[in-house]
C-alpha cells in the first residue's frame, strides 16, 4: 500500500486522528480511499465491458437478424397507401374514391382531464357508454386504439373537444359507394393500397396520383399523411367508364333473381354499344363487397365473363349465318332439309325438338334460325369449305384477347387448323355453336359486328382519364375496328333474328314497342371432354332493329329444372335489361314494329 | 460567449489532467451535437418544418450551459462548496414546486418541469451537480461530523431523491441515489453500512414494483419485449432494431432509417440507438472507450487529489457523467428495464445540457486546484485550510457550514 507522497504527506494527521478515534482500518489496504477510487472506477470499467458485450450481442450476433425486421417494418411504412383518383360511371356517379379516415389513439398518461371526464365527452361522439371507455383508458398508459374508420367530419369534431392525450391518424381507404355493384369491373384495393383486381390492378399506373418527390421515403409518408385531405381536393382527374350505373343495376339484380328462382352457379350480363365496343353494364355472378373484400370467397374474385370460356351453343348460329352469307357460299334464298337427325361419322346430332317435332324438311334460312335448327346449320355450313370456314373463324379472333382493360383475360380455344378440315365431326359441330370455347365476352364482341354493320370493335368499360373540364387527358389505346362482315350480310342476320323474338324461342324476351333481335342458346356442358348433364342458358339480343346499336348477352351457368333453356332463364334477364337501357339511353320506340304489337 | 469561451483564457497554465478532461468534454459535445443534428432533424422537419429546431435551440442551451461551465472552472471550489448548500435546497424547493398541480408541466406522464418563458426547466437535473458538491462535503469529512449532523444530512438527501421519486422520476432518483451511495463508497465508509443501505433501497424498490402495476408491466416488458412488440414492448424493440440494424459499421451518419418514424423519442432517451445504428459496433466501442478514458483520467485525478472532499466532488461528477451515460446505453440496449434517462451531451434538453456542463466543470476544477497546487498554488493541505479558513472566518470547524 503505498500513497503518492502529497497525499501522504497531508493525510497523516488525519490517520493518527482517525486512529485515536478507535478506526484502525480507517484508510487503509481494502478500507484505503485510495482502493475504493478504484472500486469506483472498476465498477464504471466493468459495465462498459457488460455493454460492450451486449452491444456485441445485439450488433454483430443479432445484427442481421435485427436489421432485417427493421427493414421489413420500413418497407411496410416506407409505401404508404398511395392515393388513387376517383373512378366514375358514365354519368358521373362515384364508384371509387379515396377517403380520409381516422383512427383514434388514446394516451392516458397524457390526460389532463379525469379518464372519466373524458370519457363522458369522448363517449357521444363515438356512440360508445363512457364506462366502458373508461374502462379501456385503465388498460394501458398509451396508445389505446379505441376506435377505427371515423369520418373526416367526426374526427373534426373530436379534435375541437380540445382534449390532452387522443390522437388521431389520418390514412387512406378506398370506398366503393355502390357495394357489390362494380366490384367484378373495378376490383379492390387492398389494406397495403395494392389494386387487387379489376381496374384498380389492371390500371393501377393510370389510377395512382403522382407521388411527391422527396428524397426521404419516410419523410414523404409524414407530409402525405398531413396533407392526405389536401391531395385528395386538388386531384383534378377522374377515371370515366362507359358503365351506366342504373342499368348496371337493373341487369345485376335481375340476374340475380333469375339465378335464384333456378339455383343456377353463375351468370353474366353484357351490355355493349355496338357502335364502338363500349360496354354499358356487365354484371357478373357470383360477386363481392369490395369494402369488405376480405370475407369474399376467393372463387368471387374471378370475373368469368372474360376470365372463363364455354361453349356458346345456339347463340353463335347467327354468326355462322354470317359467315356463310359473307362469304358468298349461299344467298338468302338458300334452302336445307332438315331430317331432324343425322349421322356425322360415330356422332348423332339431332335437333332440340326432334323428338317433339321430328324432321322439319325443307327450310329457308329464316327459319333455320327462327327453329335453332341444329341440322339445318350443319347442312348450311357445309356450304363452305371446312378449310375456308376454319380461316372464317380465325379472323373472328376467338384464339385472341378482346382487348378489354380487365385483367386475367382469357382467350377462346379453337381447334387445330389440321383436326379441324380433316374430320368432318368438327366443323357441323362448331355449325350450332359446340367444339369450340369463347368467353362471355367475346361472344358480345362477335354479336356486336351484326349490329354495327359488320365491324369488330374492342369491348372496353374505360372511357379515359379527364380533368374536371370534362376534357379527356389519358385514353386507353385501342386499335381501329376492323371490318369483318358486309352491312348486307349483317341486315339479313338481324332480320332473321328479329323472327326468332317474333315468332321463336325468344318470345320472353319481348319488350312492347321495340323491334329486337335474338337468339337463345341452350348448350350442353362439357367436362374433360365429355358432355354430362348440365347446360348453360343463354339468350342475346340486339335493337332496334330498325337501326341496331344495342348488344345484350345474358348467360346463366347450370340452371336446375328441366324447364332451364335460354328461352325461360336468359331471355327475361335480357327483356328487363332492355326495358331498363331504352329508358336510361333514350331510345325512341320503333315506328313500325307490327310484330310485336302482334304479339301483345 | 460560446466556445470561444470554452477555449480561451487561462488553461496552458492547468494541470495536463484539467487540459486533457476539458478537451475531451468539448469532444464529447461536438460529437453529442453532431448525433443530436442527425437524430432531430427528420422529427423536427416532421413536426415544426424546420429540422434544425431541435439543434438550434440545443446550442442556444449549449452557450448558456457554457457561460456557467466558465464560472465553475474558474471559481474556487471552496467558494462553490459554500454555495452549493443554498442552491440545492433553492432546486429542492423548486421540485416541490413542480409537484402543485397550477405550475408543474406535465410531459409524457411526469410532472418534472416548470415552465420558464417558453422553455421548460427540469430541477431535478438542475440539482445533480450540487447534490454532488453537498456529497461531497458530507462523505468527505465524515469521520469528523457528528451523528446529527449526519443523520440531518443524510434525511436531507434521502428528501430530495424522495421527492424526485414523487414526481415521478423513478430514473433521476435512481441516479442520484447510485452517485450518493457511490461517493459514499469512495469516502471510505463501512462496507456494512453501504450494504445495508443499497439492501434496502433495493427493497424498497422491489415493494414499489410490487405495488405498482405499470412498474412491473416495465420490467416484464424489459425481460421480454418481443412478447408485446407493439405495445408495451415497443420502444425496446424499437431501440433494439435500430442498434442491431447498426451492425459492425453502421448507417453512417445521417442514415438511421428507424430515427424516421419508428423510435419514439429518438432526440433525448434514445438517441444513443441512433448512434449505434448509424456508427455499428465500431463506432459504440469508440463512444464506451472515449467514456472509458474519461472515466481513467478522472480516477488519476482523483487519486492525486489529497483532499478529501475535492476528489468526492470528482468521484460523483464522473459518475454523473459516465455513470448516467452507460445508465442509458444500459436501457437503450435492453439490459436494463426501460426508463427515461438523458445521455449527457447527447440527448436534447436544456437542464440536462447545463447540469452536464456544470458538473464537468466541477470536475475540471478539481483537476486543476489538484494538479495546479504543486506548481502554481501550492495547494493547501485539507488540515492548513481548515486552520486558514477558521482563521478567516473566525469560527471553528466545517462542522459550522454544514449545519443548515
Amino acid at each position: 500500500m503505498s500513497l503518492p507522497p502529497l497525499a501522504a504527506r497531508s493525510r497523516r494527521p488525519v490517520r493518527k486522528k482517525a486512529r485515536s478515534q478507535t478506526k484502525p482500518r480507517w484508510r487503509s489496504g481494502r478500507y484505503s480511499l485510495r482502493f475504493r477510487a478504484l472500486l469506483v472506477w472498476g465498477l464504471l470499467m466493468l459495465s462498459m465491458m457488460g455493454l460492450t458485450s451486449r452491444l456485441a450481442y445485439v450488433q454483430l450476433a443479432q445484427g442481421s437478424a435485427l436489421a432485417q425486421m427493421a427493414q421489413q417494418q420500413q418497407q411496410r411504412r416506407r409505401q404508404p397507401v398511395q392515393a388513387r383518383h376517383s373512378i366514375v360511371d358514365r354519368q358521373g356517379n362515384v364508384l371509387a374514391v379515396d377517403q380520409v379516415e381516422y383512427t383514434l389513439y388514446v394516451h392516458p398518461v397524457l390526460f389532463d382531464q379525469s379518464p372519466a371526464a373524458i370519457a363522458a365527452k369522448l363517449g357521444p361522439l363515438l356512440e360508445q357508454p363512457a364506462e366502458q371507455l373508461v374502462q379501456q383508458f385503465a388498460s394501458q398508459e398509451t396508445g389505446i386504439k379505441v376506435a377505427e374508420t371515423l369520418s373526416e367530419e367526426l374526427s373534426n369534431r373530436i379534435l375541437a373537444l380540445g382534449l390532452n392525450g387522443l390522437e388521431l391518424i389520418p390514412n387512406l381507404r378506398r370506398f366503393y359507394p355502390r357495394g357489390d355493384l362494380f366490384s367484378q369491373i373495378i376490383g379492390y384495393v387492398d389494406v397495403d393500397g395494392r389494386g387487387q383486381a379489376g381496374l384498380e390492378y389492371s390500371l393501377q399506373d393510370q389510377l395512382l396520383l403522382p407521388q411527391t418527390t422527396q428524397s426521404q421515403p419516410a419523410a414523404r409518408a409524414v407530409q402525405e399523411q398531413s396533407d392526405l385531405t389536401a391531395l385528395l381536393a386538388e386531384d383534378e382527374l377522374t377515371l370515366h367508364l362507359t358503365l351506366d350505373s342504373r342499368l348496371q343495376r337493373t341487369a345485376q339484380l335481375s340476374l340475380r333473381r333469375q339465378m335464384e328462382t333456378y339455383g343456377a352457379k353463375r351468370g353474366t350480363v353484357l351490355v355493349m354499344d355496338a357502335r364502338d365496343g363500349a360496354i354499358l353494364a356487365m354484371a357478373v355472378e357470383p360477386t363481392y363487397d369490395p369494402n369488405r373484400y376480405y370475407e369474399a370467397d376467393v372463387a368471387a374474385f374471378r370475373n368469368w365473363a372474360v376470365s372463363d370460356s364455354y361453349e356458346p351453343g345456339s347463340t353463335f348460329k347467327p354468326i355462322n349465318m354470317a359467315i356463310a352469307l359473307a362469304s358468298k357460299a349461299v344467298n338468302s334464298d338458300f334452302t336445307v332439309y332438315d331430317e331432324g337427325r343425322i349421322q356425322i361419322g360415330e356422332w348423332p346430332i339431332q335437333n332440340a325438338d326432334y323428338s317433339a317435332m321430328g324432321g322439319r324438311g325443307t327450310l329457308s334460312l329464316t327459319e333455320v334460325m327462327k327453329y335453332s335448327s341444329n341440322v339445318g346449320m350443319v347442312h348450311l355450313m357445309e356450304a363452305l369449305a371446312p378449310e375456308q370456314y376454319f380461316d372464317w373463324l380465325q379472323r373472328l379472333k376467338i384464339d385472341q384477347l378482346s382487348g378489354i382493360e380487365l385483367p386475367a383475360e382469357t382467350i377462346g380455344q379453337l381447334k387445330a387448323r389440321e383436326q379441324f378440315v380433316s374430320s368432318r365431326i368438327e366443323p357441323a359441330t362448331t355449325a350450332f355453336g359446340q367444339g369450340f370455347a369463347l368467353t362471355p365476352v367475346q361472344l358480345l364482341r362477335l354479336q356486336a359486328t351484326l349490329a354495327n354493320g359488320g365491324k369488330l370493335v374492342t369491348p372496353h368499360v374505360v372511357r379515359g382519364l379527364s380533368d374536371r373540364q370534362k376534357q379527356l387527358k389519358w385514353q386507353p389505346s385501342r386499335p381501329q375496328p376492323e371490318p369483318l362482315f358486309d352491312l348486307e350480310t349483317t341486315q339479313q342476320v338481324i332480320a332473321m333474328m328479329e323472327t326468332v323474338v317474333t315468332d321463336g324461342t325468344g318470345k320472353p324476351a319481348q319488350v312492347p314497342g321495340y323491334r329486337l333481335a335474338g337468339k337463345t342458346g341452350t348448350a350442353q356442358k362439357a367436362l374433360s371432354g365429355r358432355y354430362i348433364d348440365a347446360r348453360i342458358t343463354s339468350f342475346v339480343g340486339v335493337l332496334p332493329v330498325e337501326n341496331p346499336r344495342y348488344v345484350v348477352l345474358a348467360v346463366v351457368d347450370e340452371p336446375w329444372g328441366d324447364d332451364a333453356y335460354g328461352s325461360t332463364v336468359a331471355a327475361p334477364i335480357v327483356r328487363s335489361v332492355i326495358e331498363s337501357l331504352v329508358a336510361t339511353e333514350g331510345v325512341p320506340p320503333s315506328s313500325a314494329s307490327p310484330d310485336t304489337s302482334a304479339a301483345e | 460567449m460560446t466556445l470561444t469561451a470554452f477555449l480561451n483564457l487561462s488553461a496552458q497554465t492547468w494541470s495536463r489532467e484539467a487540459r486533457l478532461l476539458r478537451w475531451l468534454t468539448l469532444l464529447w459535445l461536438i460529437i453529442g451535437l453532431a448525433v443530436l443534428y442527425s437524430a432531430s432533424y427528420p422529427v423536427a422537419d416532421a413536426d415544426y418544418g424546420d429540422g434544425l429546431r431541435y439543434f438550434k435551440i440545443q446550442l442556444l442551451w449549449v452557450a448558456l450551459g457554457l457561460i456557467g461551465f466558465q464560472f465553475v472552472v474558474q471559481t474556487s471550489l471552496q467558494r462553490l462548496l459554500k454555495i452549493s448548500g443554498i442552491v440545492l435546497l433553492l432546486l429542492v424547493s423548486l421540485i416541490l414546486v413542480t409537484l402543485m398541480p397550477q405550475l408543474g408541466v406535465t410531459v409524457n406522464g411526469a410532472t418534472r418541469w416548470l415552465a420558464l418563458g417558453p422553455f421548460l426547466i427540469q430541477p431535478s437535473e438542475l440539482l445533480k451537480p450540487f447534490l454532488v458538491l453537498q456529497a461531497a462535503r458530507l462523505f468527505g469529512q465524515w469521520p469528523q461530523i457528528p451523528w446529527v449532523n449526519r443523520c440531518l444530512w443524510l434525511s436531507i438527501f434521502a428528501a430530495v431523491v424522495g421527492v424526485i421519486l414523487l414526481q415521478p422520476n423513478l430514473s433521476t432518483a435512481a441516479v442520484c441515489g447510485i452517485t450518493l451511495w457511490l461517493i459514499a463508497l469512495a469516502a471510505g465508509l463501512p462496507y456494512a453500512a453501504l450494504a445495508v443501505v443499497a439492501g434496502s433501497g433495493l427493497g424498497l424498490a422491489l415493494v414499489s414494483v410490487s405495488l405498482k402495476a405499470y412498474q412491473r408491466q416495465r420490467i416484464i416488458s424489459f425481460l421480454n419485449p418481443w412478447a408485446d412488440p407493439a405495445q408495451s414492448g415497443y420502444q425496446l424493440v424499437q431501440s433494439l432494431l435500430a442498434i442491431g440494424s447498426g451492425q459492425l459499421w453502421g448507417s453512417g451518419f445521417g442514415l438511421s432509417q428507424q430515427k424516421l418514424f419508428y423510435l419514439p423519442i429518438q432526440y433525448t432517451d434514445f438517441i444513443f440507438s441512433v448512434y449505434a445504428e448509424e456508427f455499428g459496433f465500431v463506432g459504440c466501442v469508440a463512444l464506451i472507450g472515449l467514456l472509458a478514458v474519461y472515466a481513467s483520467i478522472a480516477l488519476v485525478v482523483i487519486l492525486r487529489c489529497a483532499h478529501p472532499i475535492y476528489r468526492l466532488i470528482a468521484v460523483g461528477a464522473v459518475v454523473l457523467l459516465v455513470g448516467q451515460s452507460l445508465l442509458n446505453i444500459g436501457v437503450a440496449a435492453g439490459a436494463l428495464p426501460t426508463t427515461g434517462l438523458p445521455f449527457p451531451f447527447f440527448s436534447y434538453g436544456g437542464s440536462s445540457m447545463i447540469s452536464s456542463l456544470l458538473t464537468a466543470a466541477l470536475l475540471i476544477r478539481v483537476a486543476r486546484e489538484s494538479g495546479e497546487a504543486q506548481k502554481v498554488i501550492d495547494l493547501p493541505t485539507y488540515q492548513a485550510r481548515r486552520v486558514r479558513r477558521s482563521r478567516a472566518q473566525g469560527a471553528g470547524s466545517t462542522r459550522q457550514h454544514l449545519s443548515p
